[in-house]
């Protein structure tokens, strides 16, 4: 079967390598004789082939072996010990002690800060009656934020609840509830605007859902 | 002679004499395929000293049943190619090698011909300058069958793709290759 350029192409290094037979060689070789730029190319990668794997790889860089052996094999250096007003802490100074003293100091600084007031001046401030009644004090105005937070979200969804059957209503529930004054004129106000500025600002979009 | 397995398992038992014979036996091989990837002589030590700490530091994930000691360290070695290439993409300049011409045997040694060691030499360069227009993933495929002379079955493991990729990949490289070195100027003989 006649091959064309692509597939000499992409057969070319099983030609070169020799795992290429039979019919399948015939029909490459054919093609080579009738086509100058694929013999060319053959030729090209071949001779480029024979080049790269007569290159002898290169030598490795003086002292490369011994740096490595250097970095993996020497002993790592010891620690001097702690000496003169510090030696009583040579005990205590190992990773895993001063890790915990660390977190026990920060933790200790974080409650502080939480139970103390904001500008320390004198350390008398720091008597633990005082400590105790800022820490109380503190306890008490979260608990009263929080409880307003909560409060105030409830005031919020209970006009949101109360606004949104209003804002959309079914249509075949429009002609039977009854409806107030009031609402009959806030229905037209709406009908006809199509959206009230100030409910779309607590409700986004029920200007546009549900009054066409 | 010991075996590569069994060097691995002195040296896991703290045999320093196993570890350094392993290192004699596979360091031209790594540094070469650090510096034939990327064309920098110093970027390449540098990376042979990086592979092998990081083969120091996981020599015990090694298994003997899953492939030959030098596949797996080829196989680490491409990794780290890999992440430097990523690293260093933004800052690379693809066309230029800066330092990155090989110094081979400079002295004339009386056994050779001079012709034919600078022919040598003039090639390298050429080759080396060729492979760095390649794409990563052609160069590497190259590098791996045509300079390291690795089997298909020990690139698929490598590099982690199917057989029939590894050799789609080869043959382009090589053809670009080709192309290059003709661009250059070097013609059949």
């Amino acid at each position: 079967m006649a091959q064309n350029c692509a597939q000499i192409e992409e057969r070319l290094s099983d030609y070169l390598e020799g795992t290429l037979e039979g019919e399948e060689r015939r029909d490459f070789e054919s093609h080579l004789g009738g086509c100058r730029p694929c013999a060319l190319l053959v030729a090209q990668v071949a001779s480029v082939l024979k080049g790269v794997h007569a290159l002898k790889p290169l030598e490795v860089p003086h002292g490369l072996v011994s740096r490595i052996l250097g970095a993996t094999t020497a002993p790592k250096p010891k620690r001097k010990p702690l000496t003169g007003r510090f030696a009583w802490l040579e005990p205590f100074w190992k990773p895993r002690l001063a890790m915990g003293a660390a977190m026990v100091l920060a933790t200790l600084l974080i409650v502080m800060q939480l139970a103390t007031p904001a500008k320390i001046k004198k350390l008398s401030v720091l008597n633990p009656v005082d400590v105790y009644r800022h820490a109380d004090r503190q306890a008490h105005l979260l608990y009263a934020r929080s409880a307003k937070f909560v409060s105030d979200l409830r005031v919020v969804y209970e006009i949101q609840s109360r606004l949104r059957p209003e804002s959309a209503p079914a249509p075949g529930q429009r002609d039977t509830h009854p409806q107030t004054p009031q609402q009959k004129s806030q229905d037209h106000d709406h009908s006809e605007n199509g959206n009230t500025p100030m409910l779309a600002l607590i409700t986004p979009g029920c200007g546009e859902q549900g009054w066409e | 002679m010991e075996g590569d397995a069994q060097l691995v398992q002195l040296c896991l038992r703290g045999d320093g004499l196993a570890w350094e014979e392993l290192l004699r036996r596979h360091t031209r091989r790594v540094f070469n395929l650090c510096y034939r990837f990327t064309g920098n002589r110093s970027e390449a030590e540098d990376l042979s000293q990086d592979v092998f700490l990081r083969v120091y530091r996981t020599l015990a994930s090694y298994r003997a049943e899953y492939g030959g000691f030098a596949t797996w360290l080829t196989s680490l070695t491409r990794n780290l190619l890999v992440d430097h290439y990523r690293r260093t993409r933004r800052d690379r300049v693809t066309d230029s090698l800066d330092d990155s011409l090989p110094k081979l045997e400079e002295k004339h040694s009386p056994e050779r011909a001079p012709d034919k060691l600078a022919l040598a030499s003039e090639l390298s360069a050429q080759v080396q300058t060729a492979l760095g227009r390649l794409s990563p993933d052609l160069r590497e495929a190259v590098i791996l069958r045509d300079l390291q002379g690795l089997e298909y079955s020990e690139i698929r493991q490598v590099l982690g793709i199917p057989e029939g990729t590894v050799k789609s990949r080869i043959n382009r490289g090589r053809i670009e290759l080709a192309r290059c070195l003709g661009e250059m100027g070097l013609r059949p003989e």
